[in-house]
């Protein structure tokens, strides 16, 4: 039986411990509520951008439509798979989903997959199941600003053009409207762009060419940022889930050892009397 | 705020523009009048302009809104016109008022010497020549802005 001093000891770590995972939650919703803005921010130059990229898709022109669908012959369908977890873990399962959905998607290719991380819950996990790492970028942080992601969207683009891969996708916890903390695997090349029905004519500055050029490593740059924001969003909801869930769970224990507390005081209490009238009785008895 | 030309008096505000980087939203509201600088020269865009998908270089763009104009520095992007309804993509944008003149010129300076001073790499030319570009539309700008007296 453990000693009322025991008792106490354990109390007081756990009482600490759930101090800890108060804070933890605190941070975790105050974080994930700033960055709806940024989010918001980031949401309206995509959806813009994908807009603008539609206009020219619609126009016939073949200088158009072979920068949107380049050649990609002889890359099979060999595809470079960002995979986007947190680093700190704690996140529920989020994490695990994420993997999941992301191996399920790999062993579907015949060519392979080539894997880039940010997060180090992913990266780990990829080397542990000995599949090797192209590039970890887990020093972005949920700071990041869109130019930050340049050097991975250029990297891509180039693998691309250059037929290293026929397909670019992100595997990320998507928290836009309508699918939050979804864990999804979205291919961005090659791009499923719609068709803006143009209505009337358009002027082109300098020309459709061009402007297909300068935007499309744009409209990449500004999806990999967003879904990198998403999942820095779900990463910081889903931990706020789970440690008010490990909370409550330390709440629930300290409650449960305080009773045992209480009954093992009792008990001892009942012993000590039992010695003592046991002791007096057996004077009496003499 | 800076205090550009204001509209003249019974001039509705009828453009809906939205100008954002990948960062920050910067406008996004009615407007009278706004003139970016696209790779083709300045426009203006008023009213019933024609649709219009352009490549902008880096250089001053200006909205005239009721209570004046709002300039900024961008560095480049698009600007898309359809149905009174602007959108501004920018690289880059800052507002005059937040540019530090002095520091913006030294920089500047700084790039120039280290420039002469080492060879630039031929796939970091074009790189180097966009940062001067978008220095010398950023101190451009401060410059005006200062003269206008914000």
């Amino acid at each position: 039986m453990p000693s009322l001093r025991d008792i106490r000891s354990h109390i007081r770590s756990v009482t600490g411990i759930s101090q800890v995972i108060h804070a933890m939650e605190a941070v975790s919703s105050v974080t994930a509520h700033r960055m709806q803005e940024r989010l918001d921010n980031s949401i309206a130059y995509t959806d813009s951008a994908w807009r603008m990229l539609g206009l020219l898709a619609s126009l016939d022109d073949p200088d158009v439509t072979s920068s949107l669908a380049p050649e990609t012959s002889g890359a099979g369908d060999r595809t470079c798979l960002l995979l986007v977890t947190s680093s700190r873990g704690m996140t529920g399962g989020q994490d695990q989903s994420v993997i999941r959905v992301a191996l399920e998607y790999a062993q579907g290719l015949a060519d392979g997959v080539e894997f880039h991380t940010i997060g180090s819950q992913g990266h780990s996990a990829l080397l542990h199941r000995g599949l090797p790492v192209a590039a970890d970028w887990s020093q972005l942080s949920s700071h990041v600003q869109m130019d930050e992601i340049a050097p991975i969207s250029t990297y891509m683009l180039r693998g691309y053009r250059d037929r290293a891969f026929a397909q670019v996708a992100i595997a990320y916890t998507q928290y836009r409207d309508g699918a939050r903390l979804k864990p999804t695997v979205r291919r961005l090349l090659p791009l499923d762009v719609a068709r803006t029905p143009r209505l009337r004519q358009f002027y082109f500055e300098p020309d459709a060419a061009t402007l297909v050029d300068t935007l499309l490593p744009r409209v990449l740059q500004s999806a990999v940022h967003l879904a990198v924001l998403e999942a820095f969003s779900a990463e910081n909801v889903a931990r706020a889930v789970a440690m008010r869930s490990a909370g409550t769970n330390a709440q629930e224990l300290v409650e449960h050892l305080r009773l045992n507390y209480n009954k093992t005081r009792q008990q001892t209490i009942t012993a000590e009397m039992n010695e003592v009238s046991s002791a007096l009785s057996l004077e009496n008895g003499s | 705020m800076a205090d550009g030309a204001k509209p003249a008096p019974g001039t509705e505000a009828r453009l809906d523009v939205t100008v954002v980087t990948g960062d920050r939203m910067l406008y996004h509201g009615p407007a009278v009048a706004l003139t970016a600088p696209a790779v083709q020269g300045t426009v203006t865009i008023r009213p019933h302009h024609a649709p219009l998908l352009a490549l902008l270089q880096p250089g001053e763009l200006d909205i005239v809104h009721q209570q004046g104009t709002d300039t900024w520095a961008v560095g480049g992007g698009f600007v898309e016109v359809v149905d009174d309804a602007v959108t501004v993509l920018a690289d880059t944008a800052e507002r005059a008022e937040e540019i530090d003149l002095r520091r913006a010129e030294d920089d500047l300076e700084r790039a120039r010497l280290l420039a002469k001073r080492h060879e630039i790499r031929a796939e970091l030319q074009a790189a180097h020549d966009l940062a001067l570009r978008r220095s010398r539309a950023r101190i451009a700008v401060a410059r005006k802005a200062l003269q206008r007296g914000s």
